[in-house]
């Protein structure tokens, strides 16, 4: 066919030859001259990272091209990996203008935030001689705050060798120690959040409460397991203040809107309707619990139970092993005998021995949960009777592939011991412990140190003291910062005279930050290591610039909060900016300083000789026979070790079964009762509800301007750290979804008269000068008598902080700004949200 | 040619919109590998546009039953790519295994692709007077890589592969939903969802009254796209912006009617 070329197809034609950037050549366009591929980014190095954008340490691998990180992407050689949109903005943070970039000496007052520059040798040389004068007279009160520690391995060892017990972490600001004791209590020792985790991809029906695992999203630990358990069809209800969208999204899912701080009403209700439905898994609870354990009704004793020793070989060491034999009704003999003796123990009941009436633990727990009907929590939770009854049935109909989220940042309001008691309860009722589905307990690899070891010195730690003296007996003494403060404020068991904080920011990170820069005039030197300005460099006399993540080597990691044993590396990827250096050197320089050079050389010799090459395989040493595979090569090269899944969880009871009705609680409930203690309830081994503080203070009734201000994670940011809240690629996102925003519900806006959008004044009830701003979005997503904001977001009351970081929204708010130096009752939580809060228009 | 394609799966994602981080530094590095300015400098820039895949907040109901409903929007690489059949100036072009592509370099800045796109997704820079959005990383693609957000999706969400394995991907999650959650669920693109689009080439997997909610998406009904007389009249208005617009524009109508 002979085409022809009309005047048109002749003009089209010269206009290819003219404009032929523009032009199609009939239906097909030309590819790009020099089509880019992934080989043009040159990629040079592929480098193991753990991410520390967040505190978890996901397992990543560094892109590195001309000597820059250009990318984060997942460690590939695990089962369960991943990263967040946090750890792929990493090049962000590091090359973010606003790093630390020289040692900065305070010029201004404390708070001011005056600094001018000065060399590594004069701050080095300032620190270690206030060092060496306390290392004199009382090393204790030199305090170190390690939490996203680049000197992991080597500051613990050097600050123990250096005299001071006082090595403290900020986890009383999260999970300890209403989480770790609540649920601590049925296994004997403390459950932190690493100690267990939740079979997500095998459950069937699940109840978050005080977790998001979406929102606090942590990929390794138990995101990508989350996500596959969304993918298998999981249902899910969560009961929240808000509506916990990164979670519950989707099909087959609900929120329950619960008021603040009555969850454990909400748990309690749970239980008492499994109870009452004989909804529990019997033979689990006969089984692997002390459900059967006979006691005197009165004194709560397990009765005329015996305590037996065994000592018994771990290794080359004896140790002591405890264990109650306890006596059940066994009701094939018709009388009460040993556990272990008994072939059909009674899990209910009344009996008399010897003229004495006993009942089983389980009755106990029956009668205790008599009066927490769905009806009366509907009255404290507001969530209503009928669904309370629903997710028993659930929970019922699908036991044990079923879990009530054991969560993570519990210290939110007085009562979290009891709130983690109830989800505890609940949990063995359903027989979940342990099982597929379920909940299982996280193994961990046990790694050599660095260095030689060194004894923890004997002098009196902080927060030991206030676990023995002053009525804090489930504080976990290496996480309890906050009563360092406490110890400012009381003067006992003395007053801290040197702070060392290694990437805490323990004011913009702890309940009551107005209050604590007051007693901070009592403290000699504040040393404040971080790549970026907080709350607590405004406040420190010397700043030390951090190097981030990927510009330093690190000692191997294993806790992961993941169903297989992981061990991971961090190596090197490129070089710290300006001045910026790691800890692991400050460490040493310090050590240099202010250790005595046998000391020195005894304990830092081999590491300063062999760097990072000689550390890792110290850890290392004689590993691969345990565990085979686990090779520093391997590392090197894959960056991870894993070993087998595992489902158990270790107890340490004294009847070696978890205690549903728990001894541990028993023993402190006694004697805090007997000292006529006002909190004593708090202990109860038996489901007992407990209110917050606000609770008491406005008797359940907040007036209307008057709110809880509640906070939970983003995927987006992470706490109070720089690398994420001044991080300019997530702040593009946090402006598309207004993450910055204070949630407001929209009858309680209405009275108020504040329209969406507006920016309010925040400030609490009971220091009405503590004051900063929040553009707030009314949505039906949030409780009426709750406020929510993402953690974190902002400068909240310390302005001063947006002249060091640009990228900070103009406004946003921080609870811990506005709360009070209070503690838990018992645990020495934080309590962060329980305290009144107010808003007006700005 | 064998399609390729993309699924996105609402009811696995965790809304933590790594792949819209992941989409942002991807193409960041393009910058810097391309000499358009060091890592720093990329890095600290804001450009939301160079996000190809990014979030939009809706919520639905009231208190208590209240929804939100997160969009996640991107381009949907349409079987007709309106886009591409209305670009003055040949900046779109469609791979024959389906990803439709925006060449910045050709693109004029006239916003004619805004128009034509029944789902709002180009995205227009005025101080670099040019238009994004997403090319389904055919680099990447065509390196037998995966597109960056796909990479990046913990939840596998996101997924890539040749059509029939998405399809057979989307069809099967839908159904394993659809029997575990006892809610009816849509792949919404599998099939043409309007004359102006066509189908797909990426589908999303999700609740069917969702998906409905999801606003998904109204413009899609929008009617045939007409090139013509639109682009005489755009063109017209963008006298003076670009001579060389103007005479695409000129070009592109005088094939388009040779075409009918």
């Amino acid at each position: 066919m002979e085409a022809k070329i009309s005047r048109r197809k002749f003009l089209k034609l010269s206009g290819v030859a003219a404009f032929s950037p523009f032009i199609r050549l009939g239906d097909v366009v030309s590819p790009r001259t020099k089509a880019p591929t992934p080989t043009d980014f040159g990629v040079e190095k592929r480098v193991p990272l753990r991410c520390r954008m967040c505190a978890q340490q996901c397992p990543a691998i560094g892109i590195v091209k001309d000597g820059k990180l250009i990318k984060m992407e997942a460690n590939p050689h695990l089962p369960y990996s991943g990263i967040c949109g946090r750890s792929r903005s990493t090049p962000a943070a590091v090359y973010n203008p606003d790093r630390l970039k020289y040692p900065l000496l305070r010029v201004g007052k404390r708070g001011e935030g005056k600094f001018k520059r000065i060399s590594w040798e004069e701050a080095l040389d300032r620190i270690a001689k206030v060092l060496k004068k306390y290392r004199k007279e009382a090393p204790e009160k030199v305090v170190y705050l390690p939490r996203f520690t680049s000197a992991a391995g080597i500051d613990k060892p050097f600050w123990h060798l250096y005299g001071t017990p006082n090595i403290i972490s900020y986890a009383d600001t999260c999970h300890s120690a209403g989480h770790d004791w609540g649920l601590g209590g049925y296994f004997g020792r403390p459950i932190s959040p690493g100690a267990v985790w939740m079979d997500y991809p095998n459950a069937k029906f699940g109840v978050l409460a005080m977790r998001n695992p979406g929102g606090g999203l942590c990929v390794y630990q138990f995101g990508t397991f989350f996500a596959e358990g969304k993918r298998n069809g999981l249902r899910l209800v969560s009961v929240d203040v808000r509506f916990p969208n990164e979670s519950i999204e989707g099909a087959g899912h609900r929120w329950l809107p619960i008021r603040p701080g009555t969850d454990p009403a909400f748990h309690l209700a749970l239980a008492h309707v499994i109870v009452k439905k004989k909804g529990y898994d019997e033979a689990y609870l006969i089984e692997k619990t002390n459900a059967c354990m006979l006691i005197d009704p009165e004194t709560l004793e397990p009765f005329k139970a015996v305590i037996e020793e065994k000592e018994e070989k771990k290794g080359d060491k004896t140790v002591k092993k405890r264990t109650m034999r306890y006596l059940v009704w066994d009701e094939a003999q018709g009388k009460a005998v040993f556990k272990s003796q008994a072939s059909k123990p009674a899990l209910l009941g009344e009996f008399e021995i010897e003229g004495k009436k006993v009942i089983t633990a389980f009755e106990a727990i029956s009668r205790a949960l008599e009066r927490y009907t769905p009806q009366w929590a509907e009255k404290i939770t507001t969530v209503p009777a009928k669904e309370i009854e629903a997710i028993a049935e659930e929970l019922i109909k699908n036991k044990p592939q079923v879990f009530v989220d054991t969560g993570w940042y519990s210290e939110r309001y007085a009562n979290s011991l009891r709130q983690f008691h109830a989800i505890g309860l609940v949990n063995t009722l359903l027989g979940c412990w342990e099982k597929k589905g379920g909940i299982g307990g996280i193994p961990k690899v046990k790694l050599h140190g660095v260095l030689p070891k060194v004894k923890k010195p004997k002098r009196i730690q902080i927060t030991k003291y206030y676990q023995k003296k002053e009525g804090y007996p489930f504080i976990i003494p290496k996480a309890g910062r906050r009563f360092v403060f406490e110890a400012l404020r009381t003067g006992k068991p003395y007053e801290p005279k040197v702070i060392f904080a290694m990437g805490q920011n323990f004011i913009g990170g702890s309940a009551g930050s107005v209050e604590l820069i007051k007693l901070l005039d009592k403290v000699e030197l504040i040393v404040c290591m971080t790549p970026f300005m907080d709350e607590s460099c405004l406040y420190a006399d010397i700043i030390l610039p951090d190097t981030m993540f990927p510009e330093r080597n690190e000692a191997l990691h294993v806790k992961f909060k993941q169903s297989f044993p992981t061990v991971a590396m961090n190596m090197k990827a490129v070089e710290p900016p300006f001045e910026a250096r790691p800890g692991d050197w400050v460490m040493v320089e310090l050590a240099k300083r202010v250790l005595f050079s046998e000391e020195f050389e005894k304990y830092f010799g081999d590491f300063v000789r062999g760097g990072w090459e000689y550390g890792w395989r110290k850890q290392l040493e004689g590993l691969d026979e345990k565990y085979p595979g686990i090779t520093l090569e391997r590392l090197k090269k894959e960056g991870v070790w894993y070993g087998k899944q595992n489902y158990k969880i270790k107890k340490k009871t004294l009847t070696h079964e978890i205690e549903i009705f728990s001894l541990t609680f028993l023993e402190t409930y006694k004697k805090f009762k007997e000292k006529g203690y006002p909190f004593a309830e708090y202990a109860n081994p038996l489901p007992s509800w407990a209110p917050p503080f606000w609770w008491e203070e406005k008797k359940g009734q907040l007036a209307e301007d008057e709110f809880i201000l509640t906070t939970g994670f983003s995927p987006l940011n992470s706490f109070t750290g720089g690398q994420t809240r001044n991080n300019p690629l997530l702040r593009e996102i946090w402006d598309q979804i207004g993450l910055d925003r204070l949630w407001i519900h929209p009858e309680r806006a209405q009275k108020l008269g504040i329209q969406d959008g507006d920016v309010v004044e925040v400030f609490p009830a009971h220091n009405p000068e503590i004051r900063a701003t929040a553009r707030v979005w009314i949505t039906p997503l949030v409780h009426p008598d709750a406020l929510f904001t993402y953690y974190g977001v902002g400068a909240g009351v310390f302005s001063q902080l947006k002249k060091f970081l640009v990228f900070l929204p103009e406004h946003g708010v921080n609870m811990n700004h506005f709360s009070k130096l209070h503690f838990a009752p018992l645990q020495g939580g934080h309590a962060t949200q329980d305290v009144i809060i107010k808003i007006r228009r700005a | 040619m064998t399609r390729v394609s993309m699924l996105y799966d609402m009811q696995a994602c965790v809304r933590c919109f790594a792949c819209s981080v992941q989409c942002g530094i991807e193409n960041r590095a393009r910058l810097a590998r391309d000499g358009r300015g060091n890592t720093e400098k990329v890095l600290a820039d804001r450009r939301p546009e160079l996000r190809y895949i990014f979030p939009i907040l809706r919520v639905g109901g009231t208190f208590p039953t209240a929804m939100p409903v997160t969009e996640l929007r991107h381009c949907m690489h349409c079987e007709n790519a309106p886009c591409a059949r209305r670009c003055p100036a040949a900046a779109i072009e469609v791979k024959p295994y389906g990803v439709v592509v925006l060449h910045e370099e050709k693109c004029i800045g006239c916003r004619a692709c805004l128009e034509a796109c029944p789902f709002d997704v180009p995205n227009f820079n005025a101080k670099f007077g040019k238009t994004y959005k997403c090319f389904m990383c055919y680099d990447r693609i065509e390196a037998g890589l995966s597109p960056a957000c796909v990479e990046a999706c913990l939840a596998k969400a996101l997924y890539f592969g040749t059509r029939e394995e998405v399809l057979e991907e989307a069809y099967r999650r839908a159904e394993n939903y659809e029997k575990h959650l006892g809610e009816k669920f849509q792949v919404y693109g599998a099939e043409k969802v309007s004359d102006a689009t066509g189908y797909l080439h990426w589908v999303t997997v999700g609740p069917a009254a969702y998906l409905e909610d999801y606003a998904l998406r109204p413009g899609a009904e929008r009617g045939q796209i007409e090139a013509l007389d639109a682009v005489r009249t755009i063109g017209w208005v963008l006298f003076g912006a670009s001579a060389a617009g103007i005479i695409g524009h000129f070009l592109y109508s005088l094939g388009k009617e040779e075409q009918e």
